[in-house]
C-alpha cells in the first residue's frame, strides 16, 4: 500500500490544488445530484397528481349508443349489468351527470351534479366529513366547492332545478383527476332524486374501480368485446395506459435533460482532474525514473497515479453527494415538495452522481497514469 | 565462481535523425564477485551508456550482457525490472531520495517492492546504523538532511535487498571533499565486506579506492 500512501502524501503536499480539484468534482456531483433530485421530485409530484390514472376506468356511451331527443347518448341498465358481469371482480358503478345553477349569498354559479346509488358512492369517492346522501334534498359536495364557498355540514344551498339542498357530507380533495368522477366542484345526490329531477333516460357513464391497475388493458378489452359487437361502438373507453406511458416518457426525458446539464459541470471537473494529473506526472518524472531504476514495475507506477485520481474523485464526490442532499432538501422546501424528498428514488440521483464522479475521475486519470508508466527510465532519470 | 557481470562484445547504437551514433563499440569485460571497479573516462566516452546497460535500464544493440550468469539481452521490461529489483543497488550522484517518504521509508522502499509486504524497519535500522546515520534522523524527510547524510541514506537503500551488485554514479560528485572521502571509505568498507561495486567517476582520487579501473574512450575500453 506504499503507492496509496505516496498518492495521499502527494495530494497533501499540493493541498490547494487538491482542494480545488475536489471542489470541481463536488460541484459537478452537486449539479447532477441536485438536478436529478429536482427532476425526480417533479416526477413524483406530477405522478401523484395523476395517481388515479388507471385505477378507475370511465366507460362512456359510444357513437352507436342509444340517444334521447336532445341527441344525448346514454347507457342502459342492461349495458350496466353486462359491464358489471364482465368487469368482475371489479365493481362497476352507473353514474348520471349534469349541471345546475347554484345560488348562494347573492351569487349564481354553475355546478356539476352527479347521481349515484348511495351504496356506490363510497366506491368512487372518499368522504372527508359527514355522510353520503340517502334521500331527496341532501347532497355530499366536493372539497373545492365547499372550500371556495365556505360550505359547512348542515348548510342549505339553493339550486335552480334541485331546489334547496342540505350539505350532509363533504368529499376529500381528489386532485387533478384524469379519470373517475370529477367531484371536487360537484354535488353528489342519490340517483333516484337525480332521475326524478333531470328526467335522464340512462347512465351518462359507468365507472369501473380496478383493484389492480395493471389489469386496465385486459378489463378494457373484455368490456369492449362484450358490448361493441358487430362493428357497433356502443361504448368508448379512453386508453389511459398510453397517456401514462407518454407522461412517464416526458417526465423521464425532462429528468434526463436536467441531469445532462449537471453532467456538463462534472465533465469540466473531469477535465480539471485530467489537467492536474498531467501536472502531477510531469512534476514527478524524475521520481518515476528513480522508482523504475530501483525495480518498480510499470503497473505499480500506474497504480500510484490511479490512486491519486481516484482519491480525488472519492473524496470530492462524497463531499458533493452530502452537499447535494442539503441542496436537494433546500430545493424541496422551496418547492413545497418535502414529502417527495424522503424517498428512495429521490436519493438515487445522489448515488448515481457520486458513482459518476468517481468513475469520471478514474477515467480522467487513466491516460496520465498510463503515460507515467510508459516513461523510459533513462529519460525519466535525466529529466530536470 | 559465476561472474557478477559479463559484457561480451557489447555494442550500443542510438538511432538519431542525424544518423546512428555508436555509444559503445564491441565492449567486453568481466566483473568477479567482491571486486570494486571504477569506470573512468572523459565526457561523451560512453560511461553513462555503460552504466545504463549494467543497471538493466537499457539493452544492448549487439552482444550479450550477463548478470549473475543470466543474459539480459532478450529480456522484456518486466524481466529487466525483476533483475533491477533483485540484483542491483543504485547509488546516484544527486542521491535521488523520495521527497514524500521519510528516511526509514526511503530505505525500506526497495524491500517493500521486493517482498510486496510490510516494511522491515528492524533491518533498515541496522543498515542505517552501519552507514553511521544518527537514529534521531530516521523519521526526517530527505530535505532536512545534509548532502552527506542523504548519500548515506541512498547507500542504505541500495543495500536493503542485499543485492549482489552495487552501481554508483559519481557518488561523491555532489559532496564536499571531506564528506566525499567519508562516503568513499564507506564504499570501500562494503567491498571489504564482500560486496561487488562498480563506480562511474571522473575523480581519480575516488578511483584509488577501486581494485580495478576500466578506462573508456570513444565507446571502447582502453
Amino acid at each position: 500500500m506504499i503507492f496509496l500512501e505516496l498518492a495521499k502524501r502527494n495530494l497533501q503536499l499540493h493541498y490547494i490544488r487538491t482542494i480545488l480539484a475536489m471542489l470541481g468534482i463536488a460541484i459537478g456531483v452537486i449539479a447532477i445530484a441536485a438536478l436529478g433530485i429536482l427532476g425526480n421530485m417533479m416526477y413524483l409530484g406530477i405522478s401523484s397528481q395523476f395517481a388515479d390514472i388507471g385505477s378507475i376506468m370511465n366507460v362512456n356511451p359510444g357513437p352507436d349508443a342509444p340517444s334521447d331527443a336532445d341527441n344525448r347518448r346514454y347507457l342502459t341498465e342492461r349495458h350496466l349489468q353486462t359491464i358489471q358481469q364482465t368487469a368482475l371482480p371489479n365493481p362497476a358503478v352507473g353514474t348520471y351527470s349534469g349541471s345546475d345553477i347554484m345560488q348562494f349569498r347573492n351569487s349564481r354559479a354553475w355546478a356539476s351534479v352527479y347521481g349515484l346509488s348511495t351504496q356506490d358512492m363510497a366506491i368512487v369517492t372518499e368522504l372527508e366529513e359527514g355522510i353520503y346522501p340517502r334521500s331527496t334534498g341532501t347532497a355530499a359536495i366536493g372539497a373545492v366547492l365547499a372550500a371556495n364557498n365556505n360550505f359547512k355540514l348542515g348548510d342549505k344551498v339553493q339550486l335552480d332545478k334541485l331546489g334547496y339542498v342540505e350539505v350532509v357530507g363533504i368529499l376529500k380533495d381528489s386532485g387533478s383527476r384524469m379519470s373517475g368522477l370529477s367531484a371536487d366542484r360537484a354535488f353528489i345526490i342519490t340517483r333516484e332524486w337525480y332521475v326524478s329531477v333531470f328526467d335522464s333516460p340512462g347512465y351518462d357513464s359507468v365507472l369501473i374501480k380496478l383493484s389492480d391497475t395493471t389489469t386496465y388493458t385486459t378489463v378494457m378489452d373484455e368490456v369492449q368485446t362484450a358490448l361493441n359487437k358487430r362493428d357497433r361502438e356502443i361504448i368508448s373507453i379512453w386508453d389511459t395506459s398510453s397517456f401514462s406511458d407518454m407522461l412517464s416518457e416526458t417526465l423521464g426525458q425532462m429528468s434526463m435533460f436536467l441531469t445532462a446539464i449537471g453532467g456538463i459541470s462534472l465533465l469540466v471537473a473531469g477535465v480539471s482532474i485530467f489537467n492536474i494529473m498531467i501536472m502531477s506526472v510531469n512534476e514527478r518524472i524524475k521520481e518515476i525514473g528513480i522508482m523504475r531504476s530501483i525495480g518498480v514495475f510499470r503497473w505499480e507506477i500506474m497504480s500510484m497515479f490511479l490512486y491519486e485520481g481516484v482519491l480525488l474523485g472519492i473524496i470530492g464526490s462524497v463531499i458533493g453527494g452530502v452537499l447535494s442532499l442539503f441542496a436537494g432538501y433546500v430545493l424541496a422546501v422551496g418547492m413545497e415538495m418535502v414529502e417527495f424528498f424522503f424517498n428512495i428514488t429521490t436519493m438515487l440521483p445522489v448515488v448515481q452522481a457520486v458513482t459518476m464522479g468517481i468513475v469520471l475521475s478514474l477515467i480522467c486519470t487513466l491516460y496520465p497514469a498510463y503515460m507515467a508508466s510508459k516513461l523510459n527510465p533513462i529519460d525519466a532519470l535525466r529529466h530536470d | 565462481m559465476t561472474p557478477v557481470l559479463q559484457f561480451i562484445h557489447v555494442t550500443k547504437t542510438y538511432t538519431l535523425p542525424a544518423g546512428d551514433v555508436i555509444a559503445l563499440d564491441d565492449v567486453s569485460f568481466t566483473v568477479e564477485p567482491g571486486e570494486f571497479v571504477a569506470v573512468m573516462g572523459p565526457s561523451g566516452s560512453g560511461k553513462t551508456t555503460l552504466l545504463n546497460l549494467m543497471g538493466c535500464l537499457d539493452v544492448p544493440t549487439e552482444g550479450e550482457i550477463c548478470i549473475n550468469g543470466t543474459s539480459i539481452a532478450d529480456m522484456n521490461d518486466n524481466e529487466l525490472t525483476h533483475v533491477r529489483l533483485n540484483t542491483i543497488g543504485f547509488i546516484f550522484q544527486y542521491f535521488h531520495l523520495f521527497p514524500l517518504l521519510n528516511i526509514i521509508e526511503n530505505v525500506t522502499f526497495p524491500q517493500v517492492m521486493k517482498d510486496k509486504g510490510k516494511a522491515n524497519n528492524k533491518r533498515a535500522h541496522e543498515i542505517l546504523q552501519s552507514v553511521q546515520l544518527e537514529t534521531k534522523l530516521y523519521t526526517h524527510r530527505p530535505n532536512e538532511l545534509s548532502g552527506g547524510q542523504q548519500q548515506r541514506v541512498a547507500i542504505a537503500r541500495a543495500l536493503i535487498n542485499d543485492p549482489p551488485l552495487i552501481l554508483c554514479d559519481e557518488p561523491t560528485g555532489n559532496l564536499d571533499s571531506k564528506t566525499g572521502r567519508g562516503i568513499m571509505e564507506m564504499l570501500f568498507a562494503l567491498r571489504e565486506a564482500g560486496r561487488t561495486i562498480i563506480m562511474v567517476t571522473h575523480d581519480p582520487n575516488n578511483a584509488e579506492y577501486a581494485t580495478r579501473i576500466i578506462q573508456i574512450r570513444d565507446g571502447q575500453i582502453e
